[in-house]
């Protein structure tokens, strides 16, 4: 990885040449202000906030809340849905990790500065994008649309021994080919989670993608991704947490993912296929035996879409897709479950124009689910006077292979696929060219809600219950003419188990943010605050208390392609329970300097 | 912190100031190599060009100086006879010359600045609309063409807009000419104000 490093390096250095002048270029860009169901980052925004991660960017900029607990990925609350009713895709195809609880990822695994674009869309988008996407869909795309000789470069150092060194270079071939290679390496002593504890765990994070990408007649782009996620960390039992000598976790990826578009032939058709192979592996050495708990994985994601109809006034989209994925159980090097599962969708929808200020757009979907009954989903949307947009949507989650297979922990291969039906109803206005405000009001309903039943050791998965999440979710934005952005955000919703009556675990009552960001010529500057409501969380639904962090951060740009910065998350230290008994680590500082062409 | 850390750290830093600091060559003309492919309506080939085209006077004027000072005395002449030899057809377009003795680009006057086309926007879809347009000698869009695009009612956007567009006409010296050159028009899905 190391050489991978040094040669991205080396490769950025070649591929550092004269920027093409803007001159004969007109740039047309959608950029809007954000709405409550609908917020896109672009490439500018991500680099001006100086994020150490994704998971810190979505909490500021899109009022998602997320949760670190032991052993599982960061869990991502949207809506009052959690990680397994959220479905994140990279490059256009599902990213996750096949044998975490709630087929989700780490969305820390994935290096920011390779980010061009996260879109981010609450709601159900199951009529497009099939399974799992139930209360929302986060899109992030790395690759350019261009190609053009460029190199970036990144290092950054701050508290508790972190530091991060990134590179990106990208060659022209010629006018429509281009190569490009990138690499990050991101090291930190983690506080323990235990709030009087003075351990720290060391985690380390490689990641490194090579890439190719062509833009002719038909656009074809290949890219090979891979990364090494090593972490120490401390253990626990249901909601206990304890502090851990020598218990490491490690996360090893690589991932294949290559694309065709032909938007010049009839029906405009695009072939995506990614392919994965992944273990999450858990290890201890202890004087009584040791642990060593693997999990195995491979994903395969292939999708066809194309345009039959695509006129001014209407478009119709068809398309299939189709999911495998493997996982294996290891305990101290022997098997004990190795299942797959595979499903295939075929999708349709369109979307018209009816009048000048009414359009309409309603989709279908059926996915064949091996070894179970077809299930089918729907989209129903209209827009009237461009600001009130209705729509009725249904979703659906297969279960994961954890939840059905694995032997160590709860599971239950009778587990029935979980649907959803959604009603939102979103107003955005724009109030004058430098202020919007927008409101979402939402109804799911969650049928097969699958959730863990019983104590750690002894329960086990179950879908024997229906949930309910509604709410509402406003944001307000102000620009004024000299550079200054204000972002408020404000969320309320009653995620609740209605067949017990309890409130689902670790979502927030209530969530919101405020951010504001000046520009200068050559300097900018901001702050975020981030705040959550009350949670509930653990078997005995222990009330958890509200929290709210602040950011800072500013930039200054030295000379022309050379930046230096400085962040500080959560700088008043509030050292706040994430989950229960799992404690933020406090607050965190760091510098960086960047370099990009 | 260990220390290689900061050897990667100190390798990355020195390789930015090798960068920042390492001289570039100075450009032999003022013009853009990479989009204007070629000028019209003088009589004279360059090895500069990016796409040479057929001579047809007799008497090529050679273009061959690596240094910018001789360029520029090159294009003196040039301009000296230019004129002489081009007095009786100033906007005579059948001519043609290279982009070496280009004195003035032509400059963006009028942009036509057109929606996002509605297909694109509903696909989620994005690109860059690679037009080669010919600007007269009065700075209007003579014709223009998609060499590649996107689809989704991007190039077709891009193509009438483009037509639409006025500049400032490209000079040889004081002589106004025709010129053709690499124009693109970039659709982007941007993000939040």
């Amino acid at each position: 990885m190391r050489f991978f490093f040094i040669g991205a390096l080396v490769f950025s250095s070649w591929a550092f040449a004269q920027e093409g002048s803007d001159e004969y270029r007109t740039v047309i860009r959608t950029d809007s202000f954000s709405t409550a169901s609908k917020v896109v980052i672009d490439e500018k925004t991500i680099r001006e906030s100086k994020a150490p991660n994704i998971p810190a960017l979505l909490a500021s900029q899109a009022n998602i809340s997320i949760v670190n607990s032991n052993f599982q990925p960061s869990s991502i609350f949207i809506r009052g849905g959690d990680s397994s009713h959220v479905l994140i895709l990279v490059d256009g195809l599902p990213a996750y990790d096949p044998t975490t609880t709630q087929r989700t990822l780490n969305l820390s695994n994935i290096d920011i500065t390779t980010v061009r674009r996260i879109e981010v869309i609450k709601g159900s988008q199951s009529v497009l994008y099939g399974g799992q996407a139930l209360t929302g869909v986060i899109k992030i795309e790395t690759f350019p649309t261009q190609v053009a000789d460029q190199a970036a470069g990144q290092a950054e150092a701050g508290q508790r021994e972190y530091r991060k060194a990134a590179v990106f270079g990208m060659k022209a071939l010629d006018e429509s080919q281009g190569v490009l290679a990138r690499a990050s390496m991101t090291e930190k002593n983690n506080h323990s989670p235990l709030k009087e504890s003075d351990f720290t765990y060391h985690s380390k994070l490689l990641n490194g993608d090579v890439g190719y990408l062509r833009k002719s007649d038909f656009d074809f782009f290949l890219k090979l991704n891979g990364f090494d996620d090593y972490s120490e960390q401390a253990t626990g039992y249901g909601d206990v947490v304890l502090d851990t000598k020598h218990f490491e976790a490690r996360n090893q990826f690589w991932n294949l993912t290559g694309g065709v578009l032909a938007p010049q032939v009839p029906l405009k058709p695009s072939l995506l296929a990614s392919y994965q192979q992944g273990v999450r592996k858990f290890e201890q050495t202890q004087p009584w035996g040791d642990v060593n708990s693997r999990y195995q994985s491979e994903l395969l994601n292939v999708r066809l879409e194309t345009f039959p109809v695509d006129r001014e006034q209407d478009q119709l989209r068809f398309g299939a897709s189709h999911t495998k994925e493997n996982f294996s159980e290891l305990e101290n090097g022997q098997e004990i479950s190795n299942q797959f599962q595979y499903s295939s969708g075929v999708f349709a929808k369109y979307d018209r124009e009816l009048a000048e200020s009414l359009s309409a757009e309603g989709g279908l979907r059926s996915d064949f689910v091996y070894g179970r009954d077809r299930v089918d989903s729907y989209q129903l949307g209209m827009t009237v006077f461009k600001d009130w947009r209705f729509e009725y949507a249904t979703g659906f989650k297969v279960p994961s292979l954890f939840q059905l297979y694995s032997e160590n922990y709860g599971s239950n291969k009778d587990l029935k696929a979980e649907t959803s039906r959604t009603l939102t109803l979103t107003y955005s206005h724009t109030v004058s060219e430098r202020q919007n405000f927008s409101i979402s009001v939402f109804e799911t309903s969650f049928s097969n809600l699958i959730v863990f039943v019983g104590a750690p050791a002894t329960g086990r998965y179950e879908n024997v219950q229906e949930a309910r999440s509604r709410g509402a979710e406003a944001v307000y934005a102000y620009r004024t003419e000299d550079n200054l952005k204000l972002d408020l955000s404000f969320g309320y919703q009653e995620p609740r188990n209605i067949t017990t009556g309890e409130w689902l675990l670790k979502r927030s009552l209530v969530s919101g943010g405020a951010r504001l960001l000046k520009e200068w010529e050559r300097d900018s500057a901001g702050f975020e605050l981030i705040g959550n409501g009350v949670r509930f969380d653990s078997r005995t639904y222990d009330r958890l208390p509200g929290y709210m962090t602040t950011n800072l951060f500013y930039n200054h740009d030295f000379i022309e392609h050379v930046s230096g910065y400085i962040r500080g998350n959560n700088v008043f230290d509030q050292r706040y329970q994430q989950s229960k008994n799992y404690f933020d680590e406090g607050a965190f500082w760091f510098v960086g300097m960047e370099f990009r062409n | 912190m260990k220390l290689r850390f900061f050897l990667l750290l100190s390798l990355i830093v020195h390789g930015f100031s090798i960068l920042l600091f390492w001289p570039k060559p100075e450009p032999v003309y003022d013009v853009s190599e990479v989009q204007i492919l070629e000028v019209l309506g003088s009589n004279q080939k360059s090895e500069n060009s990016r796409k040479p085209i057929q001579k047809k006077s007799q008497s090529p004027i050679t273009n061959k100086n690596e240094n910018s000072t001789q360029a520029k005395n090159q294009n003196e002449e040039n301009q000296s006879e230019n004129s002489t030899e081009n007095s009786e057809s100033e906007s005579d377009s059948s001519q043609e010359a290279s982009i070496g003795v280009l004195t003035e680009k032509p400059k963006v006057l009028k942009a036509k600045r057109v929606p996002y086309p509605a297909s694109a926007r509903r696909a989620g879809v994005a690109g860059t609309v690679d037009l080669e347009i010919v600007i007269d000698s009065q700075g209007q869009v003579a014709s223009a063409s998609v060499v590649r695009g996107p689809g989704f009612g991007m190039n077709e956007a891009a193509l009438e807009a483009i037509k639409e567009f006025l500049f400032s006409p490209a000079k040889i010296g004081e002589k106004k000419v025709a010129v053709r050159l690499r124009y693109q028009y970039v659709f982007e899905l941007g993000g939040k104000l």
